[in-house]
């Protein structure tokens, strides 16, 4: 059998089970009638290759072990987020009680020693879960042991420790395919590129937020990644970089729209505000196309969420002050509606498109 | 096969962390190495304890508070807190820091560009008990003369009798417990500053956040300056070995600190290459006991 992802493998296992009970159904309705030495060969083939798959890769075959897997997901997020913060504070409680080489030997070895351990179970656990967790606390090992250096040292705060943590988290999700660091990496690397942004713009770099605009390089670079490095293998990844990409573009657009004294253009407020609302709205409606074109459904999904937001927002700049209250809510209902059966009509279109190319 | 697979991350991870931490830590070696190092002895009242509140209870480690000060051209003159827009902050000095300054502030189109301008980095200068704290200390003399003038002229009054009181305590505080640090000057040019500011015992060169001001000012008139918002590193980590001689004084009821009047320590602390502070002394002062 060819290596797959684990993902991949699941992937194969759903299609299988799909199968399955759409031949079932397609048997009752007399539409397709296998012999039984057919019948009985597909069946030995699909039992041996799951068999294969959750022997190799963990998966999920039916219902219930797909909502333990769920749980056992719940619970390694939770795990992982409360472990981390368990040794910043343990590491906060006890450190001003030893000595100066024994604190560094600590933050040193803490994080080092973690990553080994990751690294073990990644090599020994199927089901990945463990690993995960095991990957965030080594993690949370690396921020601390660079902020706990800052602080005995008295070290002047500097933006290359993202670089360092965006690494660090990088190489930790995608050896252990842990959806959660490369949040955390993209964060990182895109707090990197911001303040750097900022500070070529002459700014202090700690103060790069005061400038919405200086997401918007971060932003672009963050959604390109999918395009030129290819995510097969790592399922859930390539959206998620997409995600990050568009929330860092259209955040700081959203925020300008309502704020132009935060944008570097030195141009009236009004205008400013103007130009970013109009923005908003395109970049928003391009999202959906695109989305749409390349089904990426979470691309379609935020353009959706900010295009609502700008279109309320601007409704609300229009009409809040002038118009009765149950009228401006009425007129959103309205307009909510009106989505809807354009939609519809879209969906419809779609559907139509398909039939005719049978 | 998965062993083999993983062998590359495994490395390249390790590298990068012992890789990192080599150069921070040598970092810190190449900042409190070489002749470039200024010493400058100061006391609680310029370095201060923190309060042992919420978060603080958490944190075993103990890390002083730099206090200092900005003389401000405004009514407040010398002000307790670290950040504000000095006299000396004017037009010459904005551009001395990289702000463009040559928009006129008489138009609405400057001004606009003036206040889209932000925080910029930049070198302060602080001064320790220099002519800046003597003229804050002159000032707080004065007032009390005036109130004690005051009151003379009318000494039945209330409120001259508590502005007299407040007068005192004011040249009280400053003559006992203000911080005698004060920012004086900034720049970009680290040699040109240490040059300048050769005396070590007396003045400290550290990294900075700058921005800029646009006030009315009497008359209508716009007015341009300089405003000093903050240091970049605000708190000195407390070294163990000198840990006993400040865990003594926290762990005391908070009533009791209040009412001390002098400072409990006095610390030696040294400013390196990359002017980052550290604590290579600390004492006790008699009033500690």
């Amino acid at each position: 059998m060819q290596q797959l992802s684990k993902s991949e493998a699941q992937e194969r296992a759903d299609r299988i089970s799909a199968f399955q009970l759409e031949l079932q159904q397609l048997e009752r309705e007399r539409v397709l009638q296998l012999s039984n030495a057919q019948r009985q060969a597909l069946d030995d083939y699909h039992a041996g290759l799951v068999a294969q798959l959750s022997q190799s890769y963990d998966i999920d075959h039916d219902q219930r072990t797909r909502q333990l897997s769920l749980g056992m997901r719940i619970a390694s997020f939770l795990g992982a987020l409360a472990l981390a913060a368990s040794v910043f504070f343990l590491f906060y409680q006890y450190w001003g009680r030893i000595n100066t080489s024994t604190q560094v030997t600590l933050l040193i070895a803490a994080p080092v020693f973690m990553f080994l351990v990751t690294m073990l179970i990644v090599a020994r656990d199927q089901s990945g879960y463990f690993a995960k967790l095991a990957a965030m606390v080594a993690f949370a090992c690396f921020v601390l042991n660079l902020v706990m250096l800052g602080q005995i040292f008295n070290i002047t705060p500097s933006d290359k420790a993202f670089i360092v943590w965006a690494a660090f988290a990088f190489l930790l999700a995608y050896s252990c395919d842990a959806r959660l660091l490369l949040a955390a990496g993209i964060i990182c690397i895109s707090a990197f590129i911001s303040a750097r942004t900022g500070t070529w713009s002459g700014m202090y770099w700690l103060d790069f937020g005061e400038r919405p605009e200086n997401f918007l390089p971060a932003a672009v670079i963050i959604f390109m990644v999918p395009q030129f490095i290819d995510h097969r293998h790592y399922w859930g990844f390539a959206p998620i970089y997409r995600v990050f990409g568009l929330l860092m573009l259209l955040l700081p657009v959203l925020v300008l729209a309502n704020w132009g004294d935060a944008s570097y253009i030195d141009a009236d407020d009004e205008l400013i505000e103007g130009g970013y609302q109009l923005a908003g709205f395109i970049i928003s409606a391009l999202a959906i196309w695109i989305g749409l074109r390349r089904q990426w459904a979470e691309v379609v999904n935020t353009g959706n969420v900010f295009f609502v937001i700008f279109l309320y927002t601007k409704m609300f700049d229009w009409w809040w002050e002038i118009m009765p209250k149950y009228l401006f809510f009425l007129i959103i209902g309205l307009t909510a509606i009106l989505f809807l059966f354009i939609f519809k009509r879209l969906r419809s279109a779609g559907l139509l498109s398909i039939k005719e190319a049978r | 096969m998965k062993d083999s697979r993983l062998r590359k991350p495994l490395l390249i991870g390790i590298a990068l962390l012992l890789l990192t931490n080599a150069v921070v830590l040598g970092g810190v070696y190449y900042n409190r190495a070489g002749d470039d190092v200024r010493r400058i002895t100061l006391t609680e009242r310029e370095l201060t304890l923190p309060y042992r509140y919420g978060r603080n209870r958490e944190n075993s480690g103990i890390a002083l508070r730099l206090n200092y000060r900005v003389a401000s051209g405004r009514a407040h003159k010398y002000y307790l807190s670290g950040s504000g827009s000095p006299a000396w902050f004017d037009r010459k000095k904005l551009a001395l820091v990289g702000y463009d300054v040559s928009p006129s502030v008489d138009s609405e189109q400057g001004r606009r560009a003036y206040k889209k301008l932000r925080s910029r980095e930049a070198l302060l200068v602080l001064e320790y008990d220099g002519a800046t704290y003597q003229a804050a200390l002159d000032h707080a003399q004065k007032g009390l003369l005036e109130k004690r003038q005051q009151l003379d002229r009318d000494p039945h009054s209330d409120i001259y009798q508590n502005q007299l009181k407040n007068a005192e305590r004011m040249l009280e505080r400053e003559q006992t417990r203000n911080s005698r640090l004060f920012v004086i000057d900034v720049g970009n040019d680290e040699q040109s500053l240490r040059k300048q500011y050769a005396d070590s015992a007396r003045y400290i060169i550290v990294a900075g956040k700058v921005g800029i001001s646009l006030h009315v000012v009497k008359g209508g008139v716009w007015e341009l300056s300089g405003n000093i918002h903050s240091v970049a590193i605000r708190e000195v980590t407390v070294p163990w070995k000198y840990r006993s001689l400040f865990e003594g004084i926290l762990d005391r009821p908070r009533s009791s600190r209040v009412l001390q009047q002098a400072p409990r320590y006095q610390l030696s602390v040294a400013y390196g290459k990359r002017l980052e502070p550290w604590i290579i002394d600390a004492v006790s002062l008699p009033s500690a006991q």
